[in-house]
């Protein structure tokens, strides 16, 4: 808590005596004016929740040449593909049009605002990533709001959507490891990203019914980092979402969903370029589940690092110049993947089976003391790297509150990876990879 | 699902003005009884990023001698006093870094970036690395195999290959002609008694800049790099730098070569300039900038360039370098296509003589640079690759490269565009794309 929570008061997570409490109480009105109940979690952000019920979460300003703002709308997961492909069009379409004043704002304004906007749609949310400068932060305040309050959904806008998501996904699939991995992770997701077809039929009705019950204040979490006057945001924000009201049912926890149990798939695909792939999709828990830091930490003991077991056992005894590792990309709500990568003129032989072998190696040859503190080392490592930029931070400090993780979440991360134990390795191990689809991708010459 | 991008302007012009606003660091720099530089960057951070720099890079291969620096940069991990095959990485990993190299035409870098308590372990690992290799027998044969298909792995990369064309081209005879990666046939062939004595010759404390960034209290930290480095001692007399000519550009129609993969490139070399001219090197990286990012006068502005991804890039090296543009072709591009597409290249470095004169576009290409020098410089990783770059190239620090970016004078572009960006001195490749297969 610091001196800038002005209602620590009542500040559930402030922990200062509280003598002074009548007399802050006194001041009540004064501050219900911007009516925000700003106090300091143990990890520096500071939470205000706007009356409107739009949460603005603040890391402590520090000086630097710009601001990251992360808007985050939680979703539910889609109940169907025609949900997910209005969910898609809809956080691109936000941002091409509706009200008078958006329709010839956005570009120009982001334009004027500089820096970029970037676009995460998961199942449990949209993230909207904007980068700005200080003394451009109201513009950027606005613009976010305006999409999110006042976005209308005409064919136009819905048309400008579609062509950006199809413009975006050329772009990917000119790699052709995304593309590998983009063709496993549409086999094992219940919602693959919907086709464009999908896409061209959503209509403006069935856009404006989700933003409606999806974008509404209680579902929308705001988190800023960089250089700015934590009064300044507030206060903007405040203005902004004067008038937000809009109610529905708040995204349940997806409990349920956080691992496939669909049944195991092999695939095959020709790819250009020169490279081979073998890859697996590992079932992945979601960061609210209490299995959470035990995979990561099993992650790092299989793929993570030049002295994981994969490194090891399958880059170094194969004498590989390519890739042999665990990408896992839990904010995205994706599967972990395993991957080995080879020259593709060399033939794929039995490697599919070695990486399996490999993968379920920890299923039957438990981790040593010694693998143990280096996956929990890298593991713990990697994550503060991970929060090494602005964004980053504006980032994972809005994912942890959409998702309802507790105040302090990253502060107390790096000590439970330490405190995993090897038993809660194997566990994990034993809960997740019971049914692994898997791709073995080709350079289309080889194939030929 | 999905992270988009909507590709907008460069961060806004008020950067410039913002840059001044960057996080409070100190700086020092010592130099060692040994000869080796340490320079320590303290700002406010969890971690502490080390960067060794050796001037060990290609560069300094003598005949006979070709890969010899990207080979021993693999050996210095697979072996070294105290810490057998594999040791180092598990012991680096347990500490929370990874241990990660680099072999460039100059240096050769390793990196690490660890909580800043494990700042002083950390070091032990890499001195024992950089000074007591064990360069085995054995683990020369495995290191072969891997760095071959390393090799192997490059070529899907098309502007590598459109890239280390140009440079055999414009340096031809020189040692910038290769690529530092290696050859296939000199790695295959390379000894490790050769590989021993590139190390005898250039693995020397004053040829040595080490960088530490971030949470980091300078006494304490020199202490302990002293306790580690402060005894390498290295009796080879220390090599006279070496000198390389300009590049020279005698081929007037451009080099067409075949590509097997789905695209190809379109590049073209401009003589760049090095890195220890400052402001010239200064004056590159904006044109560099204004012809990535500008909308009225960048590379997206020439029609037959839209949708070709073109690209200017200009890293400063130690010694005199290239100014590439380059652009993709692709598979159903004809000959006469893609030589379009090099022509226009070619005439995008004179939009520069126009938009280098006007304020709008050279303040939007100050705050780019500016941007991408912040952003750079925001991890601690990146702050100390910045700094061991400009320590042993001459270029200019993170926070001087700031100052002179906004001192740029019409006179430093002038002189660019005369003596380096110049069509009539430049060199061209077609790396043409596979004919594209009916389904």
């Amino acid at each position: 808590m610091t001196n800038s929570c002005l209602l620590w008061a009542l500040c559930p997570h402030c922990t200062k005596q509280k003598t002074a409490a009548p007399m802050l109480l006194l001041l009540l009105p004064a501050c219900l004016l911007i009516c925000a109940l700003p106090c300091r979690a143990q990890g520096g952000e500071q939470k205000v929740v706007l009356p409107c019920g739009v949460r603005l979460l603040l890391t402590p300003p520090q000086q630097s040449p710009y601001i990251a703002l992360c808007l985050f709308v939680h979703t539910s997961p889609p109940a169907s593909a025609q949900q997910n492909a209005v969910a898609e069009v809809v956080s691109r379409a936000v941002f091409y049009g509706g009200s008078d004043w958006l329709a010839g704002y956005s570009e120009l304004a982001l334009q004027q605002v500089g820096g970029e906007l970037q676009i995460l749609r998961t199942p449990h949310f949209t993230e909207f990533t904007l980068l700005t400068v200080p003394s451009k932060l109201n513009d950027a305040a606005e613009l976010l709001c305006e999409a999110t309050m006042h976005a209308g959904f005409s064919g136009q806008a819905l048309q400008k959507s579609v062509q950006s998501i199809e413009q975006y996904r050329r772009q990917r699939r000119q790699s052709s490891y995304r593309e590998a991995k983009r063709l496993l992770l549409n086999a094992v997701q219940p919602f693959p990203p919907p086709a464009a077809a999908q896409l061209r039929q959503v209509t403006s009705q069935q856009a404006r019914l989700y933003y409606l019950h999806c974008y509404t204040p209680a579902n929308i979490v705001v988190s800023a980092a960089g250089s700015y006057q934590p009064s300044a945001l507030i206060t903007a924000f405040q203005a902004y979402y004067d008038g937000f009201h809009r109610t529905s049912v708040s995204p349940a926890a997806a409990l349920d969903s956080e691992f496939s149990t669909s049944p195991a798939r092999r695939l095959h695909a020709s790819l250009p370029g020169s490279a081979a792939y073998a890859l697996l999709a590992l079932p992945a828990p979601e960061v609210y589940s209490p299995n959470y830091a035990a995979y990561t930490v099993l992650t790092a003991l299989l793929g993570e690092g030049h002295a994981s077991r994969m490194f090891l056992n399958l880059r170094n005894k194969l004498a590989l110049g390519y890739q042999a590792r665990i990408e896992w990309r839990p904010e995205r709500s994706e599967p972990a993947i395993a991957l080995l990568q080879w020259n593709g003129a060399q033939p794929p032989g039995s490697r599919m089976q070695m990486l399996r072998k490999e993968v379920e190696s920890i299923l039957h040859r438990p981790p040593t003391q010694a693998e143990m503190k280096r996956a929990e080392g890298i593991a713990a490592g990697n994550f503060l790297r991970q929060h090494e930029r602005l964004q980053e931070r504006a980032f994972f400090a809005g994912w942890y509150e959409t998702m309802g993780l507790p105040p302090a979440f990253d502060q107390r991360f790096p000590a439970l990876l330490h405190a995993v134990t090897a038993a809660e390795v194997v566990q994990q191990a034993q809960k997740y990879f019971q049914h692994l689809t898997s791709l073995l991708a080709l350079p289309a010459s080889a194939e030929n | 699902m999905k992270y988009q991008s909507f590709s907008f302007l460069a961060i806004a012009l008020l950067l410039a003005g913002a840059v001044h606003a960057q996080q409070r660091t100190d700086t020092e720099y010592t130099r060692l009884s040994n000869g080796m530089g340490v320079q320590i960057v303290s700002r406010p951070s969890a971690l502490v990023a080390v960067s060794i720099r050796i001037r060990a890079g290609a560069r300094y291969e003598q005949p006979g001698e070709r890969g010899c620096a990207h080979f021993l940069e693999h050996l210095l991990f697979d072996g070294s006093q105290g810490y057998p095959q594999g040791a180092a990485d598990s012991a680096m990993e347990t500490l929370g870094g990874t241990l990660d190299a680099d072999t460039g035409p100059d240096f050769v870098q390793i990196n690490t970036t660890v909580p800043a308590d494990n700042l002083a372990a950390a070091l032990g690992i890499l001195a024992a690395l950089v000074q007591h290799p064990l360069l085995l027998p054995a683990a020369v044969e495995r290191e072969r195999a891997i760095i071959l298909d390393e090799l192997a792995m490059r070529r899907d990369n098309p502007t590598l290959l459109a890239e280390n064309a140009l440079y055999r081209e414009a340096f031809a005879g020189s040692a910038y002609s290769h690529s530092p990666g290696g050859s296939p046939s000199a790695i295959s062939v390379r000894a490790r008694d050769t590989i021993s004595a590139f190390y005898a010759r250039c693995y020397h404390p004053e040829r040595t800049v080490l960088v530490l960034a971030g949470s980091v209290q300078p006494q304490q930290a020199l202490q302990v790099v002293n306790q580690y480095f402060g005894t390498w001692q290295n009796t080879a007399p220390v090599q006279p730098p070496t000198v390389h000519a300009p590049p020279v550009f005698s081929a007037a129609a451009p080099v067409i070569l075949s590509s097997t993969l789905p695209q190809g490139r379109a590049a073209a070399a401009f003589r760049g300039p090095r890195a220890s001219h400052r402001s010239l090197a200064a004056a590159a990286m904006l044109a560099a900038a204004i012809l990535n990012h500008n909308p009225d006068f960048g590379l997206q502005s020439i029609p037959l360039l839209q949708n070709r991804h073109p690209q200017a890039l200009y890293a400063p090296r130690l010694g005199p370098s290239l100014f590439l543009i380059t652009a993709r072709l692709k598979p159903d591009d004809t000959l006469q296509t893609a030589q379009q597409v090099e022509q226009a290249l070619q005439q995008s470095v004179q939009m520069l003589r126009t938009s280098m004169l006007l304020k709008q576009p050279l303040i939007q290409g100050m705050a780019q640079v500016l941007a991408d020098s912040s952003s750079e410089t925001e991890t601690d990783a990146g702050m100390a690759e910045m700094w061991s770059q400009a320590l042993l190239t001459g270029g200019d620090p993170p926070d001087l490269l700031n100052q002179r970016m906004q001192q740029i004078t019409e006179q430093n572009a002038d002189t660019l565009l005369a003596n380096y960006l110049t069509p009539s001195r430049a060199c061209s490749v077609l790396l043409l794309p596979a004919p594209s297969k009916q389904p």
